[in-house]
């Protein structure tokens, strides 16, 4: 019953990541689709601008270089079902536009529902990170304290029964039903969920995370063998690991994430706005002399003065731009931030199984809090780089040409090699590998104090 | 006897070193979570009292400007802190925090805190309401599964029925030193919290008497549940023979209400009733905003700019009289095509906030295998920090929007008899834009909305002391 339960959670995580992927897909797909018909339209009109046969009315933007769009998006990883991670809160896709201040870029955020986010997603990664711990201390607590309660351990050290075999021969046997059962069904849920996609590594990643999977389970299965090795009753062998589950898996976490906020507080976004807002209104009443700056800097511009493009499309280039620039600090600020207590969690992770396979679960599914900043920076960089390529262009009022349109680069995500964002999390994985192996030691010394008089 | 009863408990307790271990991981779990709330409460609070009047004073010196500029410049509004957001955050971090009141469109609030919190808090993320939720019934199991199974275990049990102990009385006594110990965290905490809020709170915006009421409700709920675990710990604890075996169960329950079920309540709402995508909702939106347009010849049209032009001129109006007025027709149209466009906004944003009614209502069905589910609900409404709430901040947001954006139209509309948008308004005239003043929804409001949930909490809490009583006696072998 208990195992039909379990089987039945992992089968469902990974049902919702599947529906999660599914859906930012679809997505991006949407969003290329609207940006690339957007754009179509666009050029269409420009080029019937550079044909010139006055036969057809054109809008007066026709050619802004403020009227481009890039779509962006986060590549979804093959194995992006097995954990939503921050997948469901932070921007994955959005259009890259002039018009937008970065602190505006992707303001629009998706419409999950809020208490679903607050509680946390559900997938195959987070059951096991929450319910292979609880399944191993089901199973295995009870290794000998059933038989020391029944008063039979005794018994059967005195029957010549090497203690020591026994205990690790059953630990082992029932850690590597539940490990086995976990990694079925994971097996299971990847080959349903594989349906329609290419393979693209999909196979390589889940062996990743299955290896992860196995340290983990082999990290509580040392854990409750060493607690067992005490040879106390059942009900000190159950509170005493329940009490290490919280911990390690719900406290643990909870104060190491307040902690490295409380440390390194972001800072505030309403102060972001505030100064954005500021800088653009000082920049709309100082407009002339931003101009004037502008045209200092680029002394081999020349402003076609009879162009059809309004004022507002160059004020709002040099608003949007000044606006970046001055506020440029300020993302620093909040990447500084950011990266102290990345630096700090990288230290947490030592103490917590959780805490650190948390982490290279999504790392390796690709849906980590650290890419989708990445993508976030990459999407800003894109922009500046287009802005100071038709700069120019908006500030002289002149349409950009076709073919300078089709030779823009698209945006495209650098991704980071998965060894690399592996990397600093496998620290921490071989020093409790350590550990596991010396609660192994100190379990096999202890099983050795047992005597038949004692038990 | 019943008083005997509670001192031996009592004693007991104290004596077990584990429990007083307990007591102090837990009273240091909730004073860090105080601390952290409080800090975190109050800088908050400072930061949205100072982004309020950085923004009045931004918009203020806008000098010389067009209105209609002015209008996509527009006001932001900032969401307050919840009155007890310090005891449960609830979804204040996963939804946004200030509006852009911007002329043309109504946008959501942007910049969820959650965004720039760590990747790991979305594991666990201990508030105090979370640490009532999740470890107090820990203690509960911890101080009571051994009670009634324990003393039979031991043989004690014979003794203290054959002294003349009833078995209600002997129940009672045990319900009542279990739940007064956990009661009494509970008590201290939501105390404490509210005196966090007080400290850290606009005492203009929150009456005195709401926080109080507020926080009165907040320990009702929780007593409720908390009556519900003692008396379901204690009820397994009399049907069960060894004490071992009645904490796995109670841990077992504890595994799948409290920390199962309540998250996975979460994700199968959402497939049931499925957000919808931004993508999707701008582009539906778009494509009901042009379909309602009026056709600038209609007779509906006419009617729609009339009363504009009445409203800004502040009585009603002939034709004649209409006609021979020297207003600027472009701003009535601009003020026209914003009426009908915020119709079509509260529609789809009515629409989308139904949809977290129903993914909401589809947990509370689920509340009938985990009254954990129904104590969010209720935590996170008392708390103002629930998504109603939210609801109410987004719907008085857009009520100021369309107030702004009607006070630029009509200076353009009154002062500028012309066709063009190059009508400059004076400096001075920024600040007759009207400030925005939110109050928080009242606790009835709460109370309306939760009905549901505190009924199914005291069903909970009376069917458990109802077995714990009845079906328990009858079961309690000796």
């Amino acid at each position: 019953m208990v195992f039909l339960v379990f089987v039945s959670t992992l089968i469902y995580g990974g049902f919702a990541g599947q529906a999660e992927r599914g859906a930012r897909k679809s997505a991006i797909e949407n969003h290329d689709r609207t940006v690339s018909t957007k754009m179509s339209g666009w050029l269409k009109d420009l080029r019937a601008l550079e044909q010139d046969d006055g036969s057809t009315d054109l809008p007066s933007l026709t050619g802004s270089a403020m009227d481009v769009i890039f779509a962006s998006s986060l590549p979804q990883e093959p194995l992006s079902d097995f954990s939503i991670g921050q997948s469901d809160l932070l921007p994955f896709f959005g259009e890259i536009s002039l018009k937008n201040p970065n602190i505006r870029l992707f303001s629009k955020y998706e419409f999950a529902d809020p208490i679903g986010l607050a509680l946390g997603n559900f997938d195959i990664s987070k059951a096991v990170l929450l319910f292979v711990p609880l399944m191993l201390i089901i199973f295995c607590f009870d290794v000998t304290s059933a038989d020391r309660d029944s008063r039979r351990l005794g018994l059967i050290m005195l029957q010549g029964i090497n203690l020591r075999n026994l205990f690790w021969k059953r630990i082992f046997f029932r850690a590597l039903i539940v490990i086995g059962v976990t990694c079925a069904s994971a097996f299971a849920v990847m080959i349903y969920n594989s349906q329609g996609l290419a393979d693209d590594g999909r196979f390589a990643i889940f062996a990743v995370w299955m290896t992860f999977v196995v340290f983990y389970g082999a990290f509580w299965s040392a854990l409750i063998a060493f607690v067992a090795s005490f040879n106390r009753s059942g009900e000190f062998n159950v509170l005493t690991l329940l009490g290490l589950w919280v911990g390690l898996t719900l406290i643990g976490p909870a104060t190491s994430s307040s902690l490295a906020e409380a440390l390194y507080p972001s800072p505030s976004r309403l102060t972001y706005l505030a100064e954005a807002r500021e800088v653009e209104n000082e920049t709309r009443l100082s407009e002339p002399d931003v101009v004037n700056e502008f045209m200092l800097d680029h002394p081999e511009l020349l402003v076609d003065v009879e162009s059809q493009f309004p004022d507002y499309v160059s004020s709002s280039f040099l608003v949007t731009s000044t606006v970046d620039e001055a506020t440029a600090p300020i993302i620093a600020g909040f990447e500084e931030a950011l990266g102290r207590r990345e630096e700090l969690m990288d230290v947490f992770r030592y103490l917590s199984p959780a805490i650190a396979v948390h982490s290279l679960f999504n790392e390796v599914t690709g849906t980590s809090g650290r890419r989708h900043n990445s993508y976030l920076m990459q999407a800003r960089g894109f922009k500046a780089n287009y802005a100071k390529l038709v700069g120019p262009n908006i500030i002289g009022r002149k349409p950009i040409s076709a073919e300078f349109f089709e030779n823009a680069p698209e945006f495209e995500f650098k991704e980071e090699p998965l060894g690399m964002r592996l990397g600093s999390g496998l620290k921490p994985i071989i020093f409790l590998l350590l550990i596991v192996f010396s609660l192994t030691i100190i379990t096999n010394r202890q099983l050795g104090k047992i005597s038949p008089v004692s038990s | 006897m019943n008083k005997a009863i509670i001192v031996k408990e009592f004693t007991e307790i104290v004596r077990d070193g584990r429990a007083i271990i307990l007591f102090g991981i837990i009273g240091l779990l909730l004073l860090l979570g105080l601390v952290t709330s409080f800090s975190s409460e109050s800088t908050r609070s400072q930061t949205v009292f100072d982004a309020r009047v950085a923004d009045s004073e931004v918009f203020n010196a806008q000098g010389v400007k067009n209105p209609h500029s002015a209008a996509h410049f527009s006001r932001m509004a900032h969401k307050p802190v919840a009155p007890l957001s310090a005891f449960d955050p609830g979804v204040s971090a996963y939804v946004g925090q200030v509006v852009w009141l911007e002329g043309h469109y109504r946008n959501p609030a942007m910049f969820r805190a959650a965004e720039d919190a760590t990747e790991l808090s979305r594991l666990e993320n201990f508030s105090l309401a979370g640490v009532l939720t999740l470890i107090i019934p820990l203690l509960v199991i911890l101080l009571g599964y051994g009670s009634i199974a324990k003393e039979r275990e031991q043989g004690t049990l014979r003794q203290i029925i054959s002294s003349g102990t009833s078995l209600r009385g002997l129940l009672l006594g045990k319900f009542i030193i279990v739940f007064s110990i956990s009661f009494a965290f509970l008590f201290f905490t939501i105390v404490f919290a509210a005196v966090t809020s007080l400290s850290v709170f606009e005492a203009s915006s929150q009456p005195l008497t709401d926080l109080f009421l507020r926080s009165i409700s907040l320990l009702f709920v929780y007593g409720l549940y908390t009556a519900f675990v003692t008396a379901t710990t204690l009820f397994i604890s009399s049907l069960v023979q060894e004490a071992k075996n009645s904490l796995l169960i109670l841990l077992g329950l504890w595994t799948v209400m409290v920390v199962s079920l309540p998250r996975l309540s979460a994700s199968i709402a959402e497939q049931v009733y499925p957000s919808p995508r931004s993508g999707e909702f701008w582009e539906a939106m778009d494509v009901r905003l042009s379909q309602n347009r009026l056709d600038s010849s209609s007779a509906e049209y006419a009617a729609a700019e009339r009363a504009v032009i009445e409203r800004a001129f502040g009585k009603k109006l002939t034709e004649n009289e209409i006609e021979n007025l020297a207003i600027n027709t472009r701003g009535v149209r601009l003020e026209v095509s914003e009426v009908i466009d915020s119709e079509i906004y509260t529609a789809a944003y009515a629409e989308l906030f139904e949809n977290y009614a129903n993914q909401k209502n589809f947990r509370r069905l689920l509340s009938i295998f985990s009254p954990t589910i129904a104590l969010q609900h209720l935590s996170q409404a008392f708390s103002g920090t629930d998504v109603n709430a939210h609801e109410h901040f987004s719907d008085e947001a857009e009520r100021q929007r369309n107030n702004i954006v009607r006070v630029l139209n009509e200076e353009m509309i009154i002062n500028d008899g012309g066709e063009n948008l190059r009508y400059l308004a004076p400096p001075e005239f920024w600040e007759t834009v009207p400030e925005f003043e939110y109050e928080y929804p009242t606790l009835e409001l709460a109370w309306r909305q939760s009905g549901a949930d505190f009924f199914i909490i005291l069903a909970w809490a009376l069917f458990s002391m109802v077995a714990m009583f009845w079906l328990g006696k009858g079961r309690l072998e000796v």
